[in-house]
């Protein structure tokens, strides 16, 4: 007799609705050249209770030439905010080794970066464009009755969440405190961090408990005098 | 909603978009009682359009058996369970009144609900979304009939006779209705689905589709997939560069599709039809689509009841139990089967031109030729004449000729062996 479907198998539906809400945050941080605020009505059915969502629901409108304005004037010409290794880390020498464990995360499931958009490994889009690609691997999964590829999937994210995107995408709404009205971006990064957030709890992520959010100096003090164990 | 009006059901409806039709629609009939089920249509349109990686779930030509088989598993008995159910909810009947037929209600008239009016709040139309495994094959329960009940061995003494046989299964042979008011372009929420104003043909635009899956869920017939490669919804496109005529072979004239033109059984007649400003057809008795559906009325829209006016049109099989067939095919089945059972001097020579030619016929004329049998069907005396049909293609120009009466060519006996 055949055994009943898992609850694994019976939650393939909600991978689906996962992947489909990180494509569309994935696409919706890179520079528009579609209007993005298009698809919004489609994330009341994809993540009903999340906080900030009726906030998002309510920009708008925007038509796609004013949506490229306000993107040029959150992120800015050189965009720093979107790059994982921009934040927390103690020197920039640690970014070589921040993007090689990024890039292992892709390569282990195939994936390079570049393409039609070429951004780094690190770019908020990138890493969101990974979480897409993971989800749909688990809904496959889930509705192929294939468990044991299900739950590597499944741990791949709940790693890749909280060694990357869930540890850094919180401090993001704070850092555009500053960003000129008329914007729907603070909107979506509050959105996005908070769903993200939800995600990585619902997988079981450990919290970060001291997280750093500064900026990764360009310019390290290594004299003796920046040495925390310096004597007084 | 606004309202359209929908001539299979005989009268208006509701619809998430104004009324607007293109010039031409493209039709094709399938008549059922002669598939074989080999599946060469399917094979065609793979090859042709859905060949590389993803394809396993591609198939926008499937021929399944009923009454158990369906491609996603069950499709129409779960779309019916669902309008049922609104029906029973809104204390509703499901019913046909044929006192209201006339010419612009053929069928009579539907007084249940349709898709669109039976539809929640979050829906444009009624649906579902099938399971991934319900995917898994385009043709479960292949030739599987329904059993006999009279003997222990399952075992007929008596053979089986029309017009009802008690064990039985047909071959429906589905592909995109290509409908007057689609389900899935009122369904998607990017509007990335659209009918073309020359054809009729229904498209899904490939760079605006996002996958969201509306239009799995809420086409009826469930005829646009999921494809997780793409990450994008795909459905028939009605080989829509043969209808343009692009093809060399032709000459500019308009190709049937290739599931038509492949077909073995020669069940298939494509073409295009062309419309009024209100949607109906224009009155063209000498077109062979409009002929069979609109003047023998032997070609019927499958699950009419939805309400999508869908433009492919199936001659019922004979064999199988009438209220089955008048659940699928509206309330014309015993009218239908009848006219096909001894049909007329027309009709029988119109029934000639499936898939003898690749391009799409527009027009036919017939020579008449003598009497070659006179017989009795269903009690009723009836002739067979050895006519001659021409069929007409786009340009005017004579695409095919051929006579009731299959000609014998006997070889001559000293190339009894040759090649």
């Amino acid at each position: 007799m055949k055994s009943p479907p898992s609850n694994d198998v019976m939650n393939a539906e909600r991978d689906f609705q996962r992947a489909q809400l990180y494509g569309f945050l994935s696409t919706a941080f890179l520079y528009p050249q579609e209007n993005w605020t298009e698809d919004l009505p489609q994330l009341g059915s994809l993540a009903v209770d999340v906080d900030g969502l009726h906030e998002l629901l309510s920009v708008g409108p925007f038509d796609l030439a004013e949506l490229q304005g306000a993107f040029r004037r959150t992120f800015g010409l050189a965009n720093p905010l979107c790059y994982e290794t921009e934040f927390g880390l103690p020197h920039e020498y640690r970014q070589s080794q921040e993007l090689a464990d990024i890039s292992g995360f892709y390569r282990a499931f195939g994936f390079t970066t570049g393409g039609q958009i070429r951004e780094r490994p690190d770019h908020l889009s990138v890493e969101l464009e990974f979480m897409h690609a993971l989800a749909l691997k688990s809904w496959r999964a889930a509705s192929q009755d294939e468990l044991d590829r299900l739950e590597i999937c499944r741990e791949a994210q709940r790693k890749f969440l909280g060694d990357h995107l869930a540890r850094w995408l919180g401090a993001l709404p704070e850092k555009l405190a500053l960003t000129p009205a008329r914007s729907p971006y603070p909107e979506l990064l509050r959105f996005a961090a908070e769903y993200v957030r939800r995600d990585a709890t619902a997988l079981g992520v450990p919290k970060d408990s001291a997280p750093s959010w500064d900026l990764t100096p360009f310019d390290p003090d290594f004299s003796c005098e920046a040495c925390p164990v310096r004597p007084e | 909603m606004p309202e359209v009006y929908n001539w299979q059901l005989g009268r208006r409806m509701a619809y998430a978009f104004e009324e607007a039709h293109p010039e031409r629609q493209f039709v094709a009939v399938f008549n059922t009682n002669r598939c074989i089920g080999c599946q060469t249509c399917s094979g065609a349109c793979k090859a042709t359009w859905t060949f590389s990686k993803g394809q396993e779930a591609m198939w926008w030509n499937n021929v399944e058996t009923k009454p158990y088989g369906g491609y996603p598993q069950h499709w129409d008995i779960k779309i019916l369970q669902a309008l049922d159910e609104a029906h029973s909810a809104a204390g509703r009947q499901a019913a046909w009144d044929p006192s209201q037929s006339g010419e612009k209600a053929p069928y009579g008239q539907y007084q249940g609900l349709t898709i669109t009016e039976a539809s929640s709040a979050e829906q444009q139309a009624l649906g579902y979304l099938p399971a991934d495994a319900e995917w898994r094959a385009p043709n479960f329960y292949e030739d599987t009939s329904t059993s006999y009940q009279g003997d222990r061995l399952g075992i007929s003494q008596v053979g089986a006779s029309l017009p009802e046989h008690q064990t039985w299964f047909f071959y429906l042979q589905r592909i995109c209705n290509h409908c007057t008011y689609p389900a899935c372009a009122a369904a998607c929420p990017r509007k990335a689905i659209y009918k073309r104003p020359e054809d009729g043909i229904v498209l899904i635009d490939q760079a605006r589709c996002r996958g969201y899956r509306k239009c799995v869920e809420q086409c009826p017939y469930k005829k646009p997939m999921y494809r997780g490669t793409t990450r994008t919804s795909e459905k028939c496109v009605a080989c829509y560069p043969r209808v343009e005529g692009r093809d060399a072979l032709t000459e500019g004239a308009a190709m049937e599709a290739r599931c038509m033109a492949v077909c073995p059984g020669k069940i298939r007649l494509n073409g295009l039809v062309r419309l009024q400003e209100d949607g109906s057809w224009q009155e063209d008795p000498q077109h062979p689509l409009y002929h069979l559906v609109m003047v023998e009325q032997v070609a019927l829209p499958l699950y009419p009841q939805f309400g999508t006016e869908p433009n492919i049109y199936y001659i019922p099989p004979r064999w199988a139990p009438r209220p089955y067939l008048r659940q699928m095919f509206g309330p014309g089945v015993d009218q239908a089967i009848a006219r096909y059972t001894a049909p007329s001097r027309e009709l029988l020579a119109v029934l000639q031109l499936f898939r003898t030619t690749q391009r799409m016929i527009f027009r036919f004329e017939i020579e008449e030729g003598p009497l070659v049998l006179e017989t009795e069907v269903n009690g009723q005396p009836w002739q067979m004449y050895n006519d001659t049909v021409i069929g007409f293609d786009a340009q005017g120009r004579e695409a095919v000729r051929l006579s009731v009466v299959e000609p014998l060519h006997e070889r001559p006996r000293e190339r009894l062996n040759s090649i």
